[in-house]
């Protein structure tokens, strides 16, 4: 059901309380290579407890096509400018999916989960991604849960991803299904919010 | 299971030592995730004995919290571990934790003790007459923190609370100090107050101040109330920005009306936040319920965007089984949701069993969740 059938511009916008909650022109984003991009100076950000929040919304036709939940940036890895991507083919309705920032891309991130018995290990940043080489080895049709967050105590809590949400607290994991037998490997993207499992 | 263990033993250790013969309550609990296929388990175990008591929670066998509180004439002091706990309780809440944590807790004499992770901090409470009082220093890593607040209800109520938050090394000045005055009628009805934070505290463990955004802020409240009906106005003098409504509640019916700022732009895309509500109580072939209807920006805790919030619930007694269930549809500008949640409560004297579908959390869980869940609760 269409709100008021309010019309929106179209494009791709980053939102948030500096935009007054609606896709404004200042901060519509731009396609650069592979990624919409839109930098945004911190100074516009209202942090709340150390985090400040914001969407991504894909508008065609004056309708929302897709939007994604609220994306957390903490502001201990905020510098002067932070630089939002976004990948609308990879965006899914209320997740983080597809998008990205440069907060997400700046190191440590620690992984955890049932195969190192909750115990976080940081990740090694390498071509763009951050990377945890388990060590562990799984079997065909074993499942594995687990997640990705800023510290070694969880904190901020507003900042622990299971792939589909930073909001991801107790409970809330990723889970993969090994497809064969060997040592398993958690791979994230921060530039697209992809976390992703597979067995080398 | 070791930790489980371990507290069972403490628990027969007590019982012995202090002659424990307790009463209590226990509630065990199971839910199971119709679509991810996974079910979890919960207890929670409260004993008091004549001094002694304690509260344990276990989530999927393991101990998740629990406290340990032993009260005498004298002292009172509390153990607890991975709990939400440790509120100062002052007008402002200088601290008030929402995480759960560990930490120990001690009263002598009208004062409080607490250590929790990084804060600790010393509180008096007392009064003179009708002047109540309390006063508070306490340490947050390299910041630190005090202050004084009181009520005084001569007739008229005036209230208030000033302190001061910096850092280690810091030298104290005029933007490291906060206050908050105030006067009222006694029931509340009608009054003011000014609060101002300066903009070099470091208050981030006060949800008043980072709620309402005031560090660096100096913010007046005002209300009033004739009949059914009560209107407020904010003002923030820094930013220069208003905030007023209206509430009206008689009867079955309520309505809320609010609006930040003076732009009402034709476009209504470019208002600042705003809200209005429209709700009713009813009762129809025995059932009793709720409706009401909100729109405005934000729409719901859920977001910041604009939008709708229709919601329902309904509920009926069956002599000792209980029905209740409500009902949420969310449109906003960006996004659509509905969500229910059904709940049957059977009660007797010493216990009570409950079924429930879906999660009744609407606030954050905006979509309906496929979820079973059984709760069994008694007490002695």
């Amino acid at each position: 059901m269409t709100l008021l059938n309010i019309k929106l511009p179209d494009g791709v916008y980053v939102i948030g309380d500096f935009s007054n909650g609606v896709p404004s022109s200042e901060y519509k984003m731009a396609l650069q290579g592979d990624f919409y991009t839109l930098e945004l100076p911190s100074s516009v950000l209202s942090f709340e407890n150390d985090i400040a929040w914001y969407q991504v919304v894909v508008v065609e036709n004056g309708k929302p096509v897709k939007t994604t939940s609220e994306i957390p940036l903490w502001k201990q890895l905020v510098g002067a400018t932070v630089t939002i991507y976004a990948t609308p083919n990879l965006m899914e309705n209320d997740t983080a999916k597809g998008v990205g920032d440069s907060e997400k891309e700046t190191p440590p991130w620690y992984c955890a989960g049932d195969f190192n018995n909750w115990t976080l290990e940081e990740m090694t940043y390498q071509d763009g991604k951050f990377v945890l080489n388990t060590g562990r080895t799984v079997s065909s049709g074993e499942t594995i849960q687990y997640k990705i967050a800023r510290n070694t105590d969880w904190t901020p809590y507003e900042e622990q991803f299971d792939g589909t949400s930073y909001e991801a607290g107790y409970g809330k994991n990723a889970t993969f299904t090994a497809d064969k037998d060997g040592t398993f490997v958690i791979e994230f993207d921060p530039k697209t919010s992809t976390l992703q499992a597979y067995v080398e | 299971m070791k930790k489980l263990a371990v507290l069972i033993m403490c628990l027969l250790a007590f019982s012995y030592v202090f002659s424990f013969s307790p009463t209590g309550s226990l509630k065990v609990g199971y839910s199971y995730d119709l679509e991810n296929q996974s079910g979890s388990s919960y207890t929670e175990l409260y004993l008091s004995g004549n001094s002694l008591s304690g509260d344990f929670t276990t989530k999927d066998l393991k101990l998740d919290s629990g406290y340990i509180a032993l009260d005498t004439d004298l002292v009172d002091l509390k153990a607890y571990y991975n709990r939400v706990f440790g509120s100062t309780g002052d007008w402002l809440g200088i601290y008030s934790f929402n995480d759960s944590r560990n930490g120990l807790e001690i009263e002598l004499f009208g004062f409080r003790g607490v250590t929790t992770g990084d804060v600790s901090y010393l509180q008096y409470r007392g009064n003179l007459s009708n002047f109540y009082f309390s006063a508070m220093l306490g340490k947050r890593s390299t910041v630190n923190d005090m202050y004084f607040d009181f009520n005084w209800e001569p007739g008229l109520r005036y209230f208030g609370e000033f302190g001061v938050s910096y850092e280690n090394e810091e030298k104290i000045g005029s933007n490291n100090f906060f206050y908050m005055f105030g006067i009222s009628t006694a029931d509340w009805k009608h009054g003011v107050k000014l609060t101002g934070v300066g903009s070099e505290t470091y208050l981030d463990y006060c949800d008043y101040v980072n709620d309402n955004d005031l560090e660096g802020e100096i913010l007046a409240n005002l209300w009033t109330t004739f009949g059914d009906f009560k209107l407020w106005f904010d003002y923030k003098f820094t930013s220069k920005t208003p905030k007023y409504g209206v509430e009206y509640s008689s009867g079955d019916v309520w309505f809320k009306a609010w609006k930040e700022g003076t732009k009402f732009d034709s476009d209504i895309l470019n208002w600042d936040d705003f809200g209005m509500e429209i709700g009713k109580n009813f009762s129809f072939i025995g059932f009793n319920g709720k409706i009401s209807y909100k729109f405005g920006k934000p729409a719901h805790d859920s977001t910041s965007a604009m939008g709708e919030v229709f919601y329902a619930e309904l509920w009926k007694n069956f002599g000792s089984v209980n029905f209740f269930a409500k009902w949420q549809y969310l449109n906003t500008l960006y996004t659509e949701a509905y969500t229910a949640y059904y709940e049957l409560k059977f009660t007797d004297e010493k216990s009570e069993f409950k079924l429930s579908l879906g999660d009744g959390d609407f606030s954050s869980q905006i979509n309906f969740v496929k979820k079973i869940s059984l709760e069994y609760s008694t007490w002695w």
